[in-house]
């Protein structure tokens, strides 16, 4: 496909946008967001031409000379004109400049993202703040300190149950993370709801964390777990997650937003809605989700959603676990102690309501504070925007690698969160990612957590890249030189 | 006591560490890129003469390895067969066991690692993997 571009050189485009004429493309922007990704890239050029067209009539731009029309590729054109969409419709720069970490290690490039994500200013600051003018420990003091941090700490919850669009902020529950809660709803759902004979269904793309605390737990009980296969592509079977909802009509249905292994999004929506019509619970781990799009747990309609705050710009050691209201007081609480107790005698011990019964123990408070304040940092920006650079760096990446020999691509770029998971022909991953650190690329190699997705792709596990909306063009670029380099050295 | 029969295994191992890795260790001092350090540890592990897939059990699996490495231990005469996913990792056993066999059998497998300076990113400093193996061989010698 080709496009007719009416200027001498498409480099010259990020400097005249650069010259404060975004809200000349702005309109243009938010007309075609609606639309599907390739008319997007084709109704924003056409209105950017006809913009241009006109500047260079009435501004007498001197960069800008329509002189004759040039007809590039489609991809030249993605890698020349795209990667500056964000000049007017995100600021890279700036959402950088928040992240303190960058300054500090200006040679590197951090590609390790589905793993944890850098820290911004407003996090650190909102915990610092906590412990050195706020600190106390919460709901038990007698005293206003207590008090204090208390409101700080339930302000917190209320912001995230807010970001979540849960009903009520009883129904998010701090845990330690996304692992400690699916190990919360794997005790707390076997014996009860899951019965000796019922089956579990969880689909090949989920992390350990979504396998092993099932496996511990049904396996005492002898209830069974089915799995839903891939894809030639590497994307969920949906028939055959129909048809086992219909063959095996599992009690639960627990499977990822988005793969950690290979950034591909599973259709969430859809899933839940099956898994409804089956009379099936529904569990979503957010862990990679939460960044990708924004969370509405009522319109989605689930069960229960749960994340981390750490791939979230948050906290490490803290998470949520957000559950309807009818299905957290069905849940057996997996720790005891603490807050989670209404009244204790050594005969008889009754709990706590909602959410401090599944809450034992004093909580990670300032990192609930934290979490919350990466929550409120991150919603001042516009997730479409977020979305579509991150894309625009995912297509660079995933179109750069491809001339590279020997490249094996295990992600594909459609429906995918932002994760290059790749191999070189024939060599360990490993090898790829000692080569890659030498060169200051922080990426990571193995199977990732989710063995079993590696033994269905029959792979010893892959080079995952994965991306935030802090990485630039230029370090995409770098990361293909390096990548490059690596390829040379084992060949 | 029967005889000493040294499996094919290990007299492949022994063979290439007196053919190509000593010369290699030789190369790679005097090489001042990490290009060309790499480059040497990498061809190294590609050479490194592999397993019998039998050799390749649970029973010499290397626990503590990001990618899985095997280790075949001959007590007397002391002598290695080694294998690994990882070319890395391979190679900079094969560079060691050269520098070990060049020390007369003696030195100690750590320290011989330390001297080979192969910078921060491949020394014990980083567990990337080689410290598990090399640990093992000391065990055995010690």
């Amino acid at each position: 496909m080709t496009i007719p571009l009416f200027l001498e050189d498409s480099r010259l485009l990020p400097s005249i946008f650069r010259r404060s004429h975004i809200a000349n493309y702005a309109p243009a922007v938010s007309l075609t967001r609606r639309l599907p990704e390739s008319s997007m890239i084709l109704g924003i050029h056409h209105q950017i031409l006809t913009n241009l067209a006109a500047l260079s009539k009435t501004r007498q731009n001197p960069q800008l000379i329509a002189k004759r029309p040039i007809f590039l590729a489609l991809h030249h054109f993605q890698f020349n004109f795209l990667p500056n969409k964000a000049d007017f419709m995100f600021d890279v720069a700036a959402f950088r400049a928040e992240f303190a970490f960058f300054q500090h290690h200006p040679d590197w490039v951090y590609l390790d993202n589905a793993a944890s994500t850098q820290k911004p200013a407003a996090v650190l600051q909102s915990m610092q703040q906590f412990y050195q003018q706020d600190y106390s420990n919460v709901h038990r003091g007698a005293h206003a300190l207590s008090q204090r941090a208390t409101s700080l700490f339930e302000q917190a919850r209320a912001d995230i149950a807010a970001f979540f669009n849960a009903a009520s902020p009883s129904e998010i529950i701090w845990t330690s993370g996304a692992t400690a809660a699916l190990n919360q709803l794997a005790f707390g759902l076997t014996g009860t709801l899951l019965q000796q004979g019922d089956c579990i269904l969880l689909t090949a793309l989920e992390h350990h964390a979504n396998i092993v605390p099932w496996q511990f737990h049904t396996a005492a009980i002898g209830a069974e777990i089915a799995v839903v296969p891939l894809l030639a592509n590497h994307h969920l079977d949906m028939a055959a997650y129909d048809a086992l909802l219909a063959e095996k009509k599992p009690k639960i249905v627990s499977f990822t937003h988005v793969s950690n292994g290979l950034g591909h999004i599973t259709p969430i929506n859809d899933m839940i809605a099956l898994a409804k019509k089956h009379g099936a619970l529904t569990i979503i781990d957010g862990s990679q989700g939460v960044s990708y799009e924004r969370v509405d747990v009522q319109a989605l309609d689930c069960d229960f959603y749960l994340c981390s705050a750490h791939k979230l710009y948050g906290p490490t050691g803290i998470g949520v676990l957000y559950g309807k209201t009818a299905m957290l007081e069905q849940l057996k609480p997996l720790h005891y102690g603490g807050e989670m107790i209404k009244q204790v005698s050594f005969t008889k011990t009754s709990f706590n309501q909602l959410p401090y019964r599944l809450e034992a123990g004093t909580p990670n408070i300032a990192g609930a504070i934290g979490f919350a304040a990466a929550i409120n940092w991150y919603r001042r920006f516009d997730i479409n925007a977020l979305q579509a650079y991150k894309q625009q760096l995912l297509q660079q990446l995933w179109q750069g690698v491809q001339a590279i020999p020997g490249i094996e691509l295990l992600s594909t770029v459609e429906n995918n969160a932002g994760i290059v998971s790749l191999n070189l022909q024939n060599e360990h991953p490993a090898d790829v990612a000692v080569l890659l650190d030498q060169q200051k690329i922080a990426v990571r190699a193995g199977t990732h957590c989710a063995m079993p997705l590696f033994q269905a792709l029959q792979q010893p596990g892959a080079v995952r890249l994965s991306l935030a909306p802090y990485n630039t063009e230029a370090e995409i670029g770098h990361t293909l030189q390096a990548l490059t380099t690596a390829a040379e050295l084992l060949a | 006591m029967s005889e000493y029969q040294p499996t094919n295994t290990f007299v492949q191992t022994k063979q290439f560490i007196a053919d190509v890795a000593m010369i290699e260790l030789e190369k790679l001092a005097k090489m001042t890129d990490w290009q060309s350090r790499y480059r040497i540890i990498m061809q190294l592990g590609k050479q490194l003469p592999g397993l019998v897939l039998s050799d390749k059990c649970e029973h010499n699996l290397v626990s503590g390895c990001e990618s899985a490495a095997w280790l075949l231990i001959h007590k007397a005469p002391l002598q290695f067969a080694f294998e690994s996913e990882a070319r890395v990792v391979k190679g900079i056993v094969a560079l060691v066991l050269a520098s070990w066999y060049q020390q007369n059998q003696q030195a100690n497998f750590l320290q011989l690692w330390q001297q080979l300076n192969l910078g921060a990113e491949l020394s014990p400093s980083r567990n990337n993997g080689v410290l598990a193996v090399l640990t093992l061989m000391q065990q055995a010698q010690a």
